[in-house]
Formats: structure tokens, sequence, C-alpha cells
């Protein structure tokens, strides 16, 4: 079992659909389109087993990497090389998780060129897992900015109406920093002479200076869009507007959370002095981040927009917890990571619910809902109490040890991330009581169906972990635990702090 | 003996009748979720009973929180005896609500509902009294707050209810804020969050420190027990069915805030500073809420502004030290102000839901029954000599009498006039309500009866816990040889001795209280029996004062000014101007028009003639031919 290369068999499983889907395209076969569907959901089932098969074999006791494989490629220029720690199986779950319950979620929304459709996921998915297993720098960049390809397709051809706009903006914003980042990771292997990402965390050292911090902001400026940080997120509402409801899941899900992991990847171990000579700077963003994107949540009119300006808010902790180079900090981090990655996963297919019935984001056509779909009223409650970070949801568990972890480190900036927690009741109360609570106002409620099966399906699995990891969180921190500490004390080593 | 099920008996009862009750149909899912509760409620008694001969402390861990670096939260139960007390009070009135509501709530479609909320309340409500860590603490906490927010808005068509409802959570959260940075401020300090440990540690902690813990901790309390500035949500809380407000908005949940100040009476002893900032904010908030209850009209919001002036009461008694008392009124206070409330439930459910009290009058010959039990609670509530309220409220004032701490005088003279002030709301209220000439529509009279069984038999077991509470229990909390049995569950400073200076205060001290009560009664049968024109003539006379009172001192409109307008302005001057001009039109806009423009004026160069092109090359090859030459 263990002398199979695991890793690239999760990693590539997804594309074994796509020969599939298009033989069925091909020879014509009778509801090929439908047939699709099972394809990709099957596909992605199994791809979520072989992650729980990874994960039931890994270690958690060591932060060293495991299910090494590598070769060289390349004629030796790069190595394929990949690996996983506490870290980045987390991430790997996640994306293995969501993928099935996107297909679901899909499953009768999408009506027009499903076999595409369900291509871009299975390839989405293939990048996805390909950015959080990959060891070689090359390899991690290639996969890491690969993704915005099937991304941009999803949202370009299954948009909303301004959908050229949206992916446009997404595709301008994103190039930005990958340009710059790939500059600085020709810079890296130049210096270390490999591209092997554990070897370079071996040999790679440079005095804290101004080529650190150049290198450090050309990947602050992918990451930073990516994750995304104030002022760099003016993307993601649109995007988020325009994209189909599984487009969002991924792209808040797991797509924000590959800026985070590069901090971690990255700017930490390498450029760790630089790190620690921008963390006010950081600190400064994820504050204004988590203030500013709060109070604008606040007057949205439009369902999404109002989550993605939360997700916004919600990663202004995140990288203030990663910035706090302290072990509370960046489990809380991760922790946080993880938890928005269901949160708002599952804020967006309830979106998707009501949208699909009635066709409509602006808050100001619903009201009401409760008496006509009480069941939805419950699940949205709880993904909303979730997301105003209620202990007891996993919500609670990242934002409370990020604010520890920031208030050891600077009371002020603490302070103000701690308002966050006025904030956020503010506009999550106020979502839910202007679509869900209230007279009904709008005719169209009133012949509003209940969830159906499919539905459920997709938010049951959803709720069930954002309650049991918020009760009980200990898996989870147990298995980021030492590749924190590993983490933690790396940086230490190279005198960060 | 398994004493986790006092804690875990009303989550199930909230499961099942929340998931299952439809299937279990009326009867018997009421029948189960009130057994529950009820079982819930004996075994406290058992304990409490325990607690009385003496028995300590005991700890029960479940499983583990939040573990990461230093931070090690679990969740674990402690009983202790401040616990057992918290325990009795907690599900005693919980389970008389829970039958109360069969009755009172008979109509309404979404019982099932209701029942699993006010399960879930007591639930959370029983985890943040057996709570050993902060953590856990803040779990239950927020809790209570999510079911209080629940169950404001539970008539979630009426927008006013759904208002109240938010404006409790917000005005909460603003609270917790604090509460949240003082857990952190904590464990920075002492690297724990775990009771035991902190207590321990606190002495090693420098003053300022402490002073700054304790403030924030302080300022969750105001938010989850309504003090002064973070009152505001508590009256328009009555939005939602009155059994809850007697359970979660009298009894119980505002009382958190008490429970916590007393829980970390070993941090709180530290800090003089912060001890002073409460007893002048508990004696302001008492004598605020006092004046205006004054003049309300809606039975239910009366006596909100009551709760929250006795709440300022309790905390005036933690501010100066005297733990006890302070437990001692929260004690005596969950029954009568149940009682009230449920009172009141009585009387709205008889008036086909008229709450307005200008609109009642007479009917002590229609529900005489209730008018008794309103009494009682009147009596206790106002320190009728042998009621409850008596032992409690004088002890409360004798502390404030007898203490070093700054502020106390303050706080004594304020408190002795609150209490004059008490007696005469809460009489005006009898008078108003229950005597003089009926004020009703013949229409809503005929239909007006004395309530059902399920409703009056919980009122008369509170009635009894109104009238004899406080004599029972007065040793226990107040004397000072029984102090032991407290054990470690309050700690007092070596210095604080006021439990027993409480007894050799002046006699005057002991009998003001009563005078006042005398007087407030005297100007209220004045008022609203014989001089019945008096209430008006002052109310336009001093027209400034009363609409000052009547609009509660303007504290709504103030916040609404400060807070709750400017935000939507910001938030819509951030999103549009900032977010759309700047970052927008400098970044990805900007970027594409510029390069549109730019491309728009090289392609101006494409003449498309070829002299052009040529005369182009030649200035080109020209420039080349100098730097050659040059270099």
């Amino acid at each position: 079992m263990i002398n199979l290369p695991l890793l690239s068999i999760l990693t590539f499983l997804p594309l074994i659909g796509l020969p599939f889907i298009i033989v069925g395209k091909i020879i014509n076969a009778e509801n090929y389109q439908n047939i699709s569907k099972y394809i990709a959901l099957f596909v992605s089932l199994i791809t979520f087993l072989i992650s729980l098969i990874i994960l039931y074999n890994f270690d958690i006791n060591t932060s060293d990497f495991q299910y090494n494989e590598r070769f060289p490629i390349m004629s030796g220029l790069m190595t394929y090389r990949m690996g996983i720690d506490g870290i980045s199986i987390l991430f790997i779950l996640l994306s293995t998780f969501l993928t099935p319950i996107c297909i679901i979620a899909s499953w009768n929304i999408i009506s027009d060129r499903v076999d595409y459709y369900m291509c871009s996921f299975l390839i989405l998915e293939t990048l996805m897992i390909g950015t959080f297993c990959a060891l070689d720098i090359v390899l991690f960049y290639l996969f890491f900015e690969s993704v915005l390809i099937p991304m941009f397709v999803i949202i370009g051809v299954w948009g909303g109406e301004r959908r050229v706009y949206s992916a446009f903006k997404f595709f301008l914003y994103t190039l930005l920093g990958s340009v710059l980042m790939l500059v600085a990771i020709i810079y890296i292997v130049l210096a270390s002479g490999t591209t092997e990402l554990p070897i370079i965390y071996d040999v790679f050292s440079i005095d804290h200076g101004i080529i650190q911090n150049l290198l450090w902001l050309a990947f602050f400026a992918s990451f930073a869009v990516k994750m995304p940080m104030w002022p760099f997120h003016t993307w993601l509402p649109d995007a988020h507007v325009e994209a189909p409801t599984a487009g969002s899941v991924i792209l808040a899900a797991i797509l924000l959370k590959m800026g985070g992991y590069g901090f971690l990847r990255f700017s930490l171990p390498l450029l760790p002095d630089s790190s620690f000579y921008f963390s006010d700077f950081i600190f400064i963003l994820s504050v204004i981040a988590i203030i500013y994107t709060s109070i604008v949540a606040y007057v949205q009119e439009d369902i999404k927009k109002l989550i993605a300006y939360s997700s916004v808010a919600h990663m202004g902790f995140v990288t203030m917890g990663i910035f706090t180079f302290n072990i509370n900090g960046i489990q809380g981090g991760i922790f946080q990571m993880f938890s928005h990655g269901l949160i708002s996963g599952a804020l967006f297919l309830s979106v998707g619910v009501i949208y699909n019935r009635m066709h409509t984001r602006k808050i100001a056509d619903y009201g009401g809902v409760v008496s006509v779909m009480p069941k939805f009223a419950l699940f949205l409650m709880v993904f909303t109490l979730a997301n105003i970070g209620l202990p007891g949801t996993t919500g609670f568990v990242g934002e409370f040890l990020t604010i520890m972890a920031i208030f050891s480190f600077n009371k002020v900036f603490a302070f103000f991330a701690a308002s966050g927690v006025i904030l956020s009741a503010v506009y999550g109360l106020w979502l839910y009581r202007k679509v869900i609570f209230e007279k009904i106002t709008n005719d169209a409620v009133k012949s509003l169906k209940d969830l159906t099966l499919g539905e459920k399906v997709t938010l049951i699995p959803l709720l069930i972990l954002i309650i049991l990891f918020g009760i009980y969180p200990a898996p989870v921190l147990d298995l980021i635990s030492v590749s924190s500490i590993g983490l933690v004390e790396s940086i230490n080593l190279s005198g960060g702090k | 003996m398994e004493l986790f099920l006092i804690v875990f008996l009303p989550l199930i009862g909230s499961i099942i009748s929340g998931f299952f009750g439809k299937i279990l149909g009326l009867r018997l899912s009421h029948f189960i979720s009130c057994s529950l509760i009820l079982a819930s409620s004996i075994l406290s008694a058992y304990l409490f009973y325990m607690t009385l001969n003496g028995y300590q402390t005991s700890n029960q861990f479940l499983f583990e929180w939040i573990n990461s670096g230093a931070i090690d939260a679990s969740w674990s139960l402690k009983f202790d005896t401040l616990t057992s007390v918290m325990l009795v009070v907690v599900t005693s009135v919980s389970a008389l609500v829970h039958i109360y509501s069969i009755g009172y709530m008979s109509h309404d479609p979404y019982q099932y509902r209701f029942f699993s909320y006010l399960s879930f309340f007591t639930f959370a409500m029983l985890m943040l009294v057996t709570s050993d860590n902060l953590l856990q603490l803040f779990f239950g906490w927020e809790g209570v707050g999510l079911a209080s927010y629940l169950l404001i808005g539970f008539w979630y068509e009426k927008p006013s209810a759904n208002a109240a409802a938010m404006k409790a959570f917000v005005v909460n959260r603003v609270g917790d804020f604090g509460f949240l940075l003082g857990i952190a401020v904590i464990y920075i300090a002492t690297g724990s969050i775990s009771f035991d440990v902190i207590f321990q540690k606190i002495n090693n902690v420098n003053q300022f420190t402490i002073n700054i813990a304790c403030l924030l901790l302080f300022m969750g309390a105001m938010g989850k027990s309504a003090q002064l500035f973070l009152h505001t949500w508590l009256p328009d809380a009555m939005e939602g069915p009155t059994p809850v407000s007697a359970l979660i908005h009298a009894a119980t949940m505002v009382t958190a805030g008490i429970f916590l100040v007393a829980r970390c009476s070993p941090i709180f002893e530290n800090s003089d500073l912060a001890l002073s900032f409460i007893i002048i904010i508990g004696a302001s908030t008492a004598f605020f809420a006092a004046t205006v209850g004054l003049v309300q009209n809606d039975i239910k919001r009366i006596i909100a502004y009551s709760t929250c002036s006795q709440l300022g009461y309790m905390f005036v008694a933690l501010g100066v030290g005297a733990y006890q008392v302070a437990i001692f009124h929260l004690f005596t206070h969950a029954f009568f102000k149940a009682l009230l409330f449920l009172g009141s439930g009585s009387v709205i459910h008889a008036m086909s839901d008229e709450q307005d009290i200008q609109k009642m009058g007479g009917l002590y010959k229609i529900i005489p029954f209730t008018w008794i039990m309103m009494l009682i609670g009147t009596l206790a509530l106002t320190g009728a000599p042998l009621l409850s309220g008596y032992y409690s409220k004088d002890a409360i004032i004798e502390s404030a009498f007898v203490s070093h701490a700054f502020g106390h005088e303050y706080a004594f003279y304020l408190l002795v006039f609150s209490a004059l002030l008490t007696s005469f709301y809460s009489w005006r209220l009898i008078f108003l309500t229950f005597h003089g000439k009926t004020r009703a529509s013949q229409d809503v009279l005929s239909k007006a009866h004395e309530s059902p069984l399920s409703m009056t038999i919980p009122l008369l077991l509170l009635s009894f816990g109104a009238l004899f509470s406080g004599y029972l229990f007065s040793d226990f909390f107040l004397s000072y040889e029984l102090k032991d049995l407290w054990g470690s569950s309050i700690y007092t400073h070596p210095d604080n001795h006021i439990l027993e200076e409480i007894h050799h205060s002046p006699f005057w001290v002991k009998k003001i209280p009563l005078v006042m009560m005398v007087i407030g009664f005297i100007i209220a049968i004045l008022f609203y029996l014989l001089l019945k024109n008096v209430p008006s003539f002052l109310s336009n006379k001093l027209s400034f004062i009363y609409n000052f009172l009547y609009n509660k001192w303007y504290f709504d409109e103030l916040y609404n000014f400060i807070f709750v307008n400017p935000l939507k302005r910001i938030g819509n001057f951030l999103w549009l101007f900032f977010d759309k001009k700047i970052i927008d039109g400098l970044g990805p806009d900007g970027i594409s028009s510029l390069v549109i423009s730019i491309s728009r004026n090289v392609s101006k160069i494409q003449t498309g003639y070829v002299y052009h092109y040529a005369f182009a090359m030649l200035i080109g090859l020209g420039f080349l031919l100098i730097r050659f030459a040059v270099y």
C-alpha cells in the first residue's frame, strides 16, 4: 500500500474521468450529458476515498513530509516531488470532500454543456490537490497558477450576466501577483541551485536586507491577491456574484486558502526576517480587512456580495494569526481557513438553494422564507451562527485562537480585531433577518418548496462537520499540531524572532 | 452521583421536542421535555441539600475542547457551592416556566420550536454555571445569548420582535467583545484559562493587568446583565413571549453577569479599582432603571426596568465584596421576579394580549388568584418584612453602608432612594392594573378569565419561593459563621469582613429601606387611588422630566445617532467610494482603461502612409547609429 505513489494517484485520479466523458460524447451515447455527471461524481468520490486512506496512514507525530515521491523531470531542470505534512493534508481533504458536494449541487442546476462543466471541475480538483501536494517550487507554481484556468472558464462560461467583467478582473489581479512571484521563485532557485522545496529549506538562507524584502513582497503580491487581503479584495465580490454556485463554493473554500497556504509554505520559512519585518504591515491590512469589509458587508444588497465581503473579513483573522509566529496563531489561522472553507462553502450552497428557486440574489426580494422553508431556515441559521463565530461551531475555534495569539503579540491590534466579533453579528443577523424572518412581501416566496433530497445531501455533511469540529476540534488540531510546531521552531532557528 | 445529568437532560429535551416533537405529538413531547427538566431540578435540589450539609466540590471531566500550545480548554463540569445555588435557581424556575408555557402557548402553532428553545436555553445556562474554565463559561454565555435571540424573535413576523432580537444579540456582543479580551488578558498573564490555575496564579500578576482584566470581564457582565450603557436591549427584549421574559430576562440569563463576577471573586478581590467601578455602575443602574420604570405603561416593560434596577443592586453587593449577599438577592429575586412576570403573563392572557396598564384597572375581581400572586411578588420585591426581598435587599443596602470601598456612600444613598422608587412603581402597577375603575373595553372584559391550572400552579409554587426563600436561607447566605459552607467557591480578601460588619450596622440603616418602602407605597396610594388627577397634572407641569423618563433618558436615540445610523453611511461610503472609485479605479479598471487609451494613441501612429513609416524607420536608424558611435 505504502509503496504505491498515492499522492500522484490522488492528484491525477480526477483526470481519469475525462476520457470517459469524452468517449461518451464522441460515440454520442444517449444521455451522455447525464452520464457525465455520474462519471464525475463517481470519480470524485473515489478520490475522496483515497484521500481518506492517505489520512488513515498519515503519521501525525512527525513534521517531516510524508508520502514522498521524487524523480527528476525535464532533464533535471526541476523535480517531480510530492509530499504532504499536517498542514497540506488538511487542505487536500477539504478539496476532495467539497468536490463531490459541488458536483451534486450542480446536478440539476447546470443544463448547458454539462460535460464540459464536469470536465472543468475534475481538472480543477486535480490542480487543487496538486497545489497542496507539490514540494517542488516550480511544480507548485504550475499547479498554483493553472488553477486559475478552469476557474476562469467556470465563471466565464456558466456565470451570470456580468461574467466577462468579473472573469477579467479576477484574471488581471491574479496575473499581477503571479508574475512577481515567478521572479522571486527564479531568484530562489538560482540562489539555492535546486527546485526541491525541502532542500531549499535547508540550503537557502539570505541575510535580512533589501533583497529579502523584495522577495517577500513578490510572494506577498501573489498570496495577498489570493487571500484576498485588503486592498486587493475587490475582485472577490464580483467573481462570487457571477460564478455559479459550485464555482463560488470552490472559490471561497479552497482557492482563497491557497494564499494562506503560500504564506505558510514560502514566506514564513524561507523569508523569516522579512516576514517578521512586515508583520505590522500585515496586521494593519488585516485589521482594516476585518473592520472595513465587515462594515461594507453590512450595506450590501446582494446576498452573495455580502458573504463575499464577510469572507475577506474572516481571512483577515487568518493572516493575523499566521504572522504572529506563535503556535496558537498559526494553528488558529490554519483552523480558521479550514473552518471558513466549510462555512463559506455551506453559505454559498445555501444561497444557491434559494437562488435556484427565485433567480434573484437581492436581499430585498426575500423575507419570510422560514414560513415556507423551515428546514432550510434551520440550516442557514447554523451556518450563519458559525460565520458569526458562535462557540460550539468551528467558526469560534479559529477566531478565538488567533485573537489570543494576536493579543500576546500586539494588544492594540487585538483590540481592533476583536471588534470583528461585534460587526460579524451585525451583518450576519441582518442578512438572516431580512431573508428568513419577517412577513412575506414577495408573492414568489409563498410558493417556495423546502429542501430537496439532493440539497440535503450537500448541506448535512457540512452541518455535521461544522458542529462536530466546533465541539471537538481535537482531530483537526492534532493533525496540524506537530507540523505547526515544526514551522514555528524553524522560524525561530533562522533568527526571525 | 451522575451530576452531569443535571446539565444534559435539558439538552435531550431540547432535541426531542425540536426534531421529534411533531412525530410524538403535543402531549407526549410536552410531557417529555417538562419531565426531563423536572428530573434535572430534582437532582439539583438534592445537590443543594448536600451542599447545605457540607458537601464541597467535585469536577467531572467530559472531553477536551480547544487544545493548542498552552491553551488547554476542556469540557468539564464543576459542582461547588456557588454552582449548586445557581443550579437550583435555574432548574427550578425553568421547570416551572416549562409547565406554565404549556398553558400560555397552547394556541401557538410553533410550540415544539418554543419548547426546544426553552430547553436549549436551560442547557446553555447550566453549562455556564457549571463551567470550570473561562472558555466553557463563554460557550454557555453565548449559548444563552443565542437562545435569548431566538426566543425574543420567536414571533418572527413582527418586525419589532426581529429588531429587538437582533439588538439583544448585538448589544450583548459588545459586552462579549470585552469578555473575550478579558479572557485574553488573563490567559497572557497566568498562562491558563482554567479557573483553578488562574486563581492560584493571580497573586503574582501585577496590579495594572488585574485591573484591566477585571474591567474587561465586567464589560461582558454589563452586557449580559443589562447594566447602564449596555442596558438598552433588555426592555426591548419584552417582545418575546412572557414565559421567556420570566425565565431568561428576569430569573436566570441576566444574572449570568452576577455569577461571572462571583465566580471570579479571586480576581476581582485584587482590584479595588474594578470593584469601585462595579459599585458605581451598579448603583447608577439601580437608580436609572427605577426612574424610567416610574412612568412606563407597558406592564412587562415596567417589570423589565425593575429587573434592570435589581441587577444593579446585586452588582453593588458584589462591588463591596459581599458576594454571598449578591447571590442571595439573585436567589430570592429569581423567585419573586419570575412570579411577577408569569403573573403579568396571566394578566395579559386574560386581557386578550393587552399589555398597556392604562387600559386595565379593576381586574382583581375578575382574576383574583393572579391578583394575589402579583401582590405577593410586589411585597417581596419592595421588601415587605419577612418576605424574601426584605432579607436580601436590606442586606445589600446595609453592606453598601458598612463598606469601605470608594463609592459606597454614593451607592448607599442611591440604593435607599431607589427603594422608594421601586415601591412606588410596583404599587403603581398593581393599582393601575387591578384597582380603581376599569378602563378596558367591554369586549375584552367579557372574555377575561382566570388562567388554566398549568399556569396557576407554577405561580403558586413560585409564590412560596417569594414568601419563604428569604427567611429560610438567610442564615446560609448571610451568616458569617456559615461562611465555610461556601468553601473555595467564593474567595474573599483577608481584610474583607463585610459579612460580619453587616450585622453591626446602625439601627437606622437597618430600618431605612422599610421606611422608604412605606413612603413609596403611600405616594402610590395617593396618586393612583385617592388623588387621581395628580399624575397627569405632574406630567403636564413637569413635561420635561416626564418626557426624559418616558423616553428612557434618550439612550436609544443617542445610540442610533452615534452608532446605528452612521454605520450604514460609512458602509456605503467605503463601498461606493473607496472600493469602487479608488481601489477599482486605480486598480483593474484604471489599468484596463489606461491600456485602452494607450493602444488607441499608439494605433493613431499607424496611418497607413508609406512615407510616414519610412520616416520613422529613418529616425530609428539614426538613433541606432548614434548609439554605436558614442560607445
